[in-house]
């Protein structure tokens, strides 16, 4: 059935690109075929994503600064690591900068927001996505392209918060989702950063550590990480 | 990219040895290059995975490297790295790695490796494909030290000396005199004549206030009111030895420095102990001087002073050893020649020969004594009483003297150890020729001996004797031989424990029983199979050892597991703890952890060599 969802999302894809009429910053996301369930990690490229972002409401807030490393041949490679700030058309909401310690001299210093959004897509395109709770990343991303929340794009998301959530059910742990307390409880070293950059690797690292619990000894595929991120 | 953003790999990078030796700037380069892979417990890393890949640091975990034989090879944990040696292999790697735990590694490619290893040399040297290499890369200390030594010792004067001096004349107030030396940062003043230059007086700082300012004198009184006239001077050409001399015999703390008659510089006797090596030298010459056992007691405390003093000289151990070798030569035949005017002129000629250590010249501060006495001929009862008197007296004075009784009791005091030269000369045919495994280990120290005091001749015989039948031996060879691979290095520390061979852990790393000594009988048994003459274990394996890769191999090995000896006695003895060759692993530093793992290594094949090579020999 989970295979069903990752089929459909392929069939959508080739039928938008038959239509043409697809918005050019949208095209590099539809040049590449999607990977079946069945497929194995070890032949995927992933990119893990983090978005800093004013708030969480969608409809006002946007995303301040975003970073992501890739994770080829699964082994985090940290040469491809990027991180950058976003212009923002008005003046920040103080309290996020706190959080996050950005500054408006970092955002003035940024890129554009329609070259931040250039990049993203370079760097989703042909790859999956692996966000600690992906529903930001994903919706973010969309309102950056201007489309509706519902929209399928033709990109998958893993959600290492979803994949614990599943892990911990099974082990009927406490629910401490936040991504620190999950590297804590699986003895990985603590990150002192807090920036998108640092929360995407970590992000990675989990994963990493996710693919041994729910695989063991088994080969991975994108299907059960896929149907544990829904 | 920015470091900050990723503190966590910056910072791993950058406290751990060899890249903590890198600049900044390398170090990010090698930051921003790794990969990092994550293992689950019992996950195996082996063959292409491993082989040509680069090198894996744990980051969290831990893990077992197993040898394709299925042995052990070491237990790594947080810092530990491994892969180096696999960097230039293809397909079967010699070695698997088992995950102990979940672990998070952080894998530096081959390439980046090799950029960074051609850009710094600490990093060329710790990555090196020999184990011996590696451990060269821990020198600290200055090499070819016996010429450094005595280079130091003969310098002259002229060249140790401050040149900066200050010259006034004898009818100069106290009070220019007192300004001068304030701007020049001088700790005395020269009063010379203003015609010749001739040197009048001196005027120290302490002259300045006892002289003149506690004695009410004006500020405009003539320093030629306040000086020490006629000062004892010292050549420029003098060696430093006899600038210490000059100033112990005339109780002076600073001495101008001449050439012909003119003042070329002071030295004092801070330069002096920034700049040699003399105190050991005193110490001889005073044992020398010594009329009485009690005042040879009063002395031994030096010898802590002197271990501090070459510690911070960073002087390399084996000087070390030669040096506290030196000074208990000068104990034992001191004390030999005071017991001897004490008890009157011996029924025969004998001597007092050296045995194990102090044989070896090896001798630290730890050392107890091992020693024997050999006579000309058999003796009756009451020749005899005088060498029974004579051994108890000078070990109860070396125990004195801070050389402890021998736990093994290997001492002349004992009578089986104070025989005629026949006696020692069936000992050894005993030893040798009809061979038992226990006996050998109980008399392998009589194997190494040095004559101390008396007829040398007697102690160069029973030397000829071992040469001449032991290398011919090989049923002796091969029990000595087992005998010294009886103990097997251990295989590295991990986290607290020491871990052994069989995979079991202990809290504590003897690192002269597990270590060291393994490497003093594999050279001796090379020496005596060899017929060399050499006494020191260095020298018995550069002889002694037809492969010279192994014999470099075991010297480096020595040189650092006593390097990390010392050191730590050296601490202990700064903190006021007792001294000892047992060492808790958490006291050991990475550093020292990850070397002392290539110096177990080392021992470890040189005495499989060893144990092909004569093992043979026992029927």
């Amino acid at each position: 059935m989970l295979g069903d969802k990752l089929a459909k999302l392929e069939k959508k894809r080739i039928q938008r690109l038959s239509h043409g009429q697809l918005d050019i910053r949208l095209q590099p996301l539809y040049r590449h075929a999607l990977p079946s369930a069945r497929t194995l990690l070890s032949e995927l490229k992933f990119t893990a994503l983090d978005f800093e972002t004013t708030g969480l409401n969608f409809a006002s807030d946007s995303v301040l600064s975003f970073g992501g490393v890739e994770i080829n041949g699964l082994q985090i490679d940290f040469a491809s690591c990027f991180h950058h700030f976003i212009q923002q058309p008005n003046t920040i909401n103080p309290d996020s900068v706190v959080i996050n310690a950005i500054t408006p001299e970092h955002l003035s210093a940024g890129l554009t927001p329609d070259a931040a959004l250039h990049l993203l897509i370079e760097r989703c395109a042909g790859r999956i996505i692996i966000c600690h709770g992906a529903v930001i990343e994903r919706t973010f991303l969309l309102k950056m392209l201007g489309l509706t929340p519902d929209f399928a794009l033709p990109l998958i998301f893993l959600d290492t918060l979803k994949i614990e959530r599943s892990l911990l059910r099974r082990r009927r742990g406490v629910e401490d989702l936040r991504l620190a307390a999950i590297r804590e409880s699986r003895g990985l070293p603590a990150y002192v950063g807090h920036n998108a950059l640092a929360d995407s690797v970590a992000t990675a690292e989990v994963f990493l550590a996710q693919i041994k619990d729910v695989f063991g000894k088994t080969a991975p595929c994108l299907g059960p990480l896929f149907a544990r991120s829904q | 990219m920015d470091s900050s953003l990723l503190p966590n790999i910056y910072d791993f990078i950058a406290h751990t040895y060899p890249f903590s030796m890198l600049s900044t700037l390398e170090q990010d380069t090698l930051a921003a290059s790794v990969k990092i892979a994550y293992y689950a417990k019992d996950d195996v890393l082996r063959d292409e995975n491993l082989s040509g890949v680069g090198l894996f640091m744990i980051r969290t975990g831990c893990a077992e490297q197993i040898n394709n034989d299925g042995t052990l090879r070491a237990r790594l944990s947080v810092g530990d790295s491994f892969g180096y040696t696999q960097l230039n292999k293809h397909g079967r790697s010699d070695y698997k790695v088992v995950f102990l735990e979940n672990s998070l590694l952080y894998i530096i490619s081959r390439q980046i490796l090799a950029f960074i290893k051609g850009r710094n040399e600490h990093v060329g040297r710790y990555f090196d494909d020999h184990e011996y290499v590696r451990l060269t890369s821990t020198r600290r200390y200055l090499t070819d030290s016996d010429d450094y030594l005595s280079g130091r010792l003969k310098q002259p004067a002229g060249a140790v000396c401050q040149k900066r001096i200050v010259c006034i004349p004898p009818d100069c107030s106290v009070q220019e005199c007192a300004r001068r030396l304030l701007f020049t940062g001088c700790e005395m003043a020269m009063v010379t004549a203003s015609d010749n230059g001739e040197l009048l007086g001196l005027v120290t700082k302490s002259d300045l206030t006892l002289r003149a300012v506690a004695c009410g004198l004006p500020y405009t009184t003539p320093v030629s009111a306040v000086m020490t006239p006629h000062p004892v001077v010292i050549e420029d050409s003098k060696p430093l030895y006899q600038v210490l001399d000059s100033m112990l015999t005339h109780q002076v703390q600073h001495l101008p420095v001449m050439h012909a008659h003119t003042v070329v510089g002071t030295i004092n006797t801070r330069d002096l102990l920034q700049n040699s090596l003399l105190q050991p030298l005193y110490l001889i010459k005073s044992i020398h001087r010594q009329l009485s056992v009690n005042d040879l007691t009063a002395l031994a405390s030096q010898k802590q002073e002197i271990f501090v003093t070459l510690m911070e000289l960073k002087v390399e151990p084996s000087t070390i050893q030669r040096i506290f070798s030196r000074i208990a030569d000068a104990f034992v035949s001191k004390i030999c020649a005071l017991t001897q005017e004490s008890l009157g002129k011996p029924p025969c000629a004998f001597a007092f020969f050296a045995a194990g250590s102090l044989a070896r010249e090896e001798v630290q501060f730890l050392s107890d004594q091992d020693n024997g006495l050999v006579f000309e001929r058999p003796l009756n009862d009451s020749e005899l009483q005088y060498f029974r008197r004579f051994t108890h007296e000078v070990c109860t004075a070396l125990d004195a003297c801070g050389y402890t009784w021998c736990s093994g009791n290997y001492m002349a005091c004992n009578e089986q150890w104070c025989q005629s030269s026949r006696s020692w000369e069936q000992y050894y045919d005993s030893w040798i020729l009809e061979p038992d495994a226990q006996a050998l280990l109980d008399s392998s120290v009589f194997f190494d001996l040095r004559c101390e005091y008396g007829d040398a001749f007697l102690v160069t015989k029973l030397q000829q004797k071992i040469i001449a039948n032991a290398a011919d031996n090989s049923r002796f060879l091969a029990m000595l031989c087992r005998n010294a691979v009886t103990v097997n290095p251990p295989l590295g520390l991990f986290r607290q424990f020491v871990l052994t061979r069989d995979g079991e852990n202990k809290p504590v790393l003897n690192i002269k029983h597990q270590g060291i000594n393994l490497i003093v009988e594999l050279a001796r048994l090379y020496a005596l199979h060899s017929r060399c003459l050499a006494v020191s274990t260095h020298e018995r394996l550069l002889q002694g050892l037809a492969d010279e890769d192994a014999a470099r191999e075991l010297n480096e090995a020595l040189t650092f597991l006593n390097e990390v000896r010392f050191a730590h006695q050296y601490k202990a003895l700064l903190q006021g703890d007792s001294l000892s060759n047992l060492m808790p692993p958490d006291e050991l530093s990475q550093f020292e952890r990850n070397h002392l793992k290539d110096a177990f290594r080392i021992i470890a094949r040189q005495q499989n060599a060893a144990q092909l090579r004569f093992g043979k020999g026992i029927a």
